[in-house]
């Protein structure tokens, strides 16, 4: 099954809805792994997912996926696909397993062996207890479960999944990571993963393509995106001691940022480094413990947002 | 009279027999306060008693130091507060829908207009002021949903999952607005359930499971207390050999490793220890330090895993 | 981790090369099946043609020549040969509407009340249309069970009551009904289909299953009067056929080559045949686009 052409290449692909442009004249490729899409609302996540599985059709341009021509590979092409939406979608009066192994029977699967991966399948995600159950009656974390297994159960090459921790709570979104994780290290399944939560993405993802508008704004590895910045530094203490810590920093030339967690404070200097000594210094002066201090990575975030405003 | 502007004690709420909340004795605030749990733990639960939606079964509510009863209505008026659902306004565009909310807040025609803008500016949603609720994708929204909260000058904001659908520009944009919000001396209680958004404003939680209080407090706090087990804390130094010798010497370790430009020191001790380092640090001896499994993620996988 | 999942297996069986509509009509059979009133009246359906051979078969055994003096029984009371007292195409006219009034129409709306606007409401048209399944396959999964489920409740009985008929009859009567498959096949065939499309366009628009029934019944029942008045201003025996059940009755008249039995007070077999046709393509037209708007482009 598998083929050297790669996952996902796109080249000025346009899809339109009505007069709105959803994606302009989208060229990338995505040779295999994890890939994450970022972008705001509407900045066409979900529109290149669905006009890859023929759900839209594109304006112009083309688009090939595993060898197959978006437009024409149709049947074939989304037979390889496992495609996770956003909203709630399952069928009404059907038990879990149910559903399920009628989905794999569209997709081809034998009677027989479609119940069989259906259990398996739901098994894998957690929902051995309540395979019987009707869809329409599961929670909410639970649904999301069954969309994940719905995207599995015909054996995809690759995984498409629109915001897949949407709705979960802490535990729901780790093992939901945890079970997207494996089936990609573990079976060599491919991902294409759209989220809004940066942290998703980023455990998850090797490569990200930052959309906006429609448009590719960025896209490159997420351990190129976020190489640390030279000689800057992220320390941590507690948070009452944050600004006097930020304050005595200005004083001594060093510019003082909050980081991405409460008592984070980035530090840098705009010419030359900051070394860890002076930190230390700053920090006992103030008489403020120092929990952490490390040298300072881009987070994801930052190299996203930076990549937004590139205009 | 206490500080904190919420005071529960001995809280609960059934729904038939069903357990909504048993027993919450906490003090809320003032600052930002993250208010975690998984599904079904009783968070909407607090939300809707703090709001006096629904009636306590057991126990009472002190909010601004009167206690909740029936016909007391005055601290309603000083509290804020954003639901987890949706709004169900879907006809009225941003603008008009703020100046009703205003207008029905008893404010006059003039300053409702006054007040609508000025929340809409401080969420940054000025440019929508036209749009219709109904045409707005599900960040905006919660913005619009959040923009209410702002309206009024109030000292209490309860936050229902306030950043749940929005992308990460506006929530970062949201963020910075509650932090702000924060520093300014009220008392924001933000439920969540993405723990990096909690941790980006505050380090204190409050942790329901089962409808039961499970932690409450600063994150390290709480960490200590139930710290029984060794925390690893990973040191960078050019001399690692020499740091280990000497945090050996105070008793401050009790496993050690080493590589070439670090060393990885087990301790039960953690607060000295990093007092310690600190020192070493302003004398040069170490370049960086981090605590391993400090994120929320950890803490909170810690104690509901310890429960369930 | 506390949490260990069963694992997952990639899959390296055979692939079978059934058509995709295949699942559809299997899930939309399974589907109808399991609501009550479905199982009751196909049971109904089933028992009373059963019944009614019994009956056959009885009189049969009790009085050997039953049909020749049931036949001058008929001739004193009912010269004018109004109530069947003979078994010939009109016999089956009669039985074929008992078919298709309390049973063909209440089966055909508890069956397809909700069928697309469910999928619709679920969102089970994006779930599907992101497999190898395109609309036109949904369409025609859904519209074959449809089918055959209807004709299974109403051809399968009528069937076997003109077999029992035929085998146990004089030489002779035979000529009498030859033609009875064929006008029960294509008034219970051409009924259906415009039923199941017709219901299906009307719950794809209203979304739910009682707006659906309750929009089908007001439909069938004002569409007599509004016939009925139309041709009362313009004398115009054509208006006549949009009256569904009027429609109905000639379309079973023509195909039980009894052309020559409707006179001029009634609408012609291709003014019928062309309301039906028209409902049909209508309700094609507004199927297909709301499917593609609501999976395609949403």
């Amino acid at each position: 099954m598998e083929s050297c052409s790669p996952i996902l290449r796109l080249d000025s692909l346009t899809v339109k809805y009505g007069s709105f442009t959803a994606l302009h004249s989208f060229s990338a490729q995505f040779q295999g792994g994890a890939l994450g899409l970022l972008g705001p609302n509407g900045a066409g996540k979900s529109t290149l997912l669905r006009s890859v599985l023929g759900l839209v059709q594109p304006a112009s341009g083309k688009g090939m996926s595993m060898g197959l021509d978006i437009e024409k590979g149709g049947s074939k092409l989304r037979a390889r696909i496992g495609y996770m939406p956003e909203q709630d979608c399952f069928i009404d009066g059907m038990s879990g397993v149910r559903a399920l192994a009628h989905l794999a029977e569209i997709c081809g699967f034998q009677a027989e062996d479609a119940m069989l991966r259906a259990h398996d399948v739901l098994h894998f995600v957690g929902l051995g207890e309540e395979r019987y159950r009707e869809v329409s009656n599961y929670s909410v974390g639970m649904r999301q479960r069954y969309k994940l297994a719905a995207a599995l159960v015909h054996d995809p090459d690759v995984l498409f999944l629109d915001e897949p921790t949407n709705g979960l709570d802490p535990r729901g979104r780790a093992r939901m990571l945890e079970l997207i994780d494996r089936v990609r290290r573990e079976h060599g399944i491919h991902l294409i993963l759209a989220s809004h939560l940066l942290p998703d993405v980023e455990q998850l993802c090797d490569e990200v393509w930052v959309l906006s508008g429609g448009v590719l704004k960025q896209s490159g590895t997420i351990a190129n995106l976020t190489a640390a910045a030279r000689g800057a530094c992220r320390l941590q203490t507690v948070t009452e001691k944050t600004e006097t810590i930020g304050n005595a920093a200005e004083g001594s030339g060093i510019q003082a940022l909050p980081g991405n967690y409460a008592g984070e404070l980035l530090l840098s200097r705009l010419d030359g480094i900051v070394s860890p000594l002076e930190i230390f210094k700053i920090a006992s002066e103030c008489n403020a413990p120092v929990l952490s201090l490390k040298p300072a990575a881009r987070t994801l975030e930052d190299a996203f947002l930076e990549a937004l405003e590139q205009d | 009279m206490s500080q904190a502007p919420i005071r529960c004690l001995g809280l609960s709420r059934w729904y038939g027999e069903v357990q909504g909340l048993s027993g919450l004795t906490a003090d809320i605030g003032p600052g930002i306060v993250g208010l975690l749990g998984p599904n079904g733990s009783g968070k909407s639960t607090l939300m809707r008693l703090l709001t006096g939606q629904i009636r306590a079964s057991r126990g009472k509510i002190i909010l601004f130091g009167r206690e909740l009863k029936p016909g007391v209505w005055e601290p309603f008026s000083r509290i804020a507060y954003t639901p987890g659902d949706d709004v169900h306004f879907e006809d009225e565009r941003a603008f008009e829908f703020l100046e009703l909310l205003a207008r029905l807040s008893g404010e006059n025609a003039e300053g409702a207009k006054k007040r609508a803008q000025v929340a809409l500016e401080r969420t940054g949603m000025a440019e929508a002021r036209e749009k219709r609720l109904r045409e707005m994708s599900k960040g905006m929204r919660q913005r619009i949903k959040l923009a209410q909260t702002l309206l009024f000058d109030h000292e209490v904001f309860l936050l229902d999952e306030p950043l749940n659908g929005m992308d990460p520009i506006s929530r970062r944009t949201t963020l910075d607005l509650i932090r702000e919000l924060g520093k300014e001396g009220r008392t924001i209680l933000m439920a969540s359930h993405v723990l990096h958004d909690v941790e980006a404003i505050t380090d204190r939680i409050l942790l329901l499971h089962h409808g039961r209080l499970l932690a409450e407090g600063r994150m390290e706090e709480i960490r200590a207390l139930i710290g029984t087990r060794p925390r690893e804390v990973i040191v960078k130094s050019k001399i690692p050999q020499e740091v280990g010798k000497i945090l050996l010497e105070q008793d401050l370790a009790v496993g050690m490793r080493f590589s070439e430009t670090r060393l990885v020191v087990e301790t039960t001790r953690l607060e000295e220890l990093l007092g310690h380092l600190s020192n070493l640090g302003c004398e040069g001896k170490i370049e960086g330090i981090e605590i391993e499994d400090h994120s929320l993620e950890s803490l909170f996988e810690l104690l509901v895993g310890e429960t369930a | 981790m506390a949490f260990r999942a069963a694992e997952y297996e990639r899959f390296h069986g055979n692939r079978s090369s059934l058509p995709a509509w295949w699942p559809i009509f299997k899930a939309t059979m399974h589907r109808g099946w399991k609501v009550t009133w479905v199982r009751r009246i196909c049971l109904g359906a089933l028992v009373s043609a059963f019944g009614l051979t019994l009956m056959f078969y009885m009189l049969y055994k009790v009085i050997p020549g039953w049909r020749e003096l049931m036949q001058q029984f008929g001739q004193m009371v009912d010269p004018e040969e109004k109530l069947p007292f003979k078994i010939d195409a009109r016999f089956y006219a009669g039985i074929l509407k008992l078919y298709i009034y309390p049973v063909l129409l209440p089966l055909s709306v508890l069956f397809g009340q909700d069928l697309i606007s469910s999928d619709m409401r679920t969102r089970a048209l994006e779930a599907y249309f992101a497999r190898p399944l395109t609309p036109l396959t949904y369409l025609l999964g859904r519209t074959f069970a449809f089918l055959a489920f209807l004709l299974g409740a109403t051809l399968l009985p009528l069937l076997w009551v003109w077999c029992f008929d035929v085998l146990t009859a004089p030489t002779g009567h035979f000529e009498l009904v030859s033609m009875v498959p064929k006008g029960i096949f294509l008034s219970f065939g051409g009924v259906s289909l415009v039923l199941a499309l017709l219901i299906q366009a009307v719950s794809s628009i209203s979304k739910s299953s009682t707006w659906t029934s309750m929009g089908l019944i007001v439909l069938f029942i004002l569409s007599t009067p509004i016939a009925h008045i139309l041709h009362e201003l313009t004398d115009m025996a054509g208006f006549l056929a949009l009256s569904i059940p009027e429609s109905i009755g000639i379309i079973i008249y023509s195909a039980l080559d009894l052309g020559e039995k409707i006179d001029s007070d009634h609408a012609s077999p291709i003014q019928a045949i062309f309301l039906f046709a028209g409902i049909a393509l209508l309700s094609l037209i507004i199927l297909w686009r709301r499917i593609l708007r609501k999976g395609v482009v949403g």
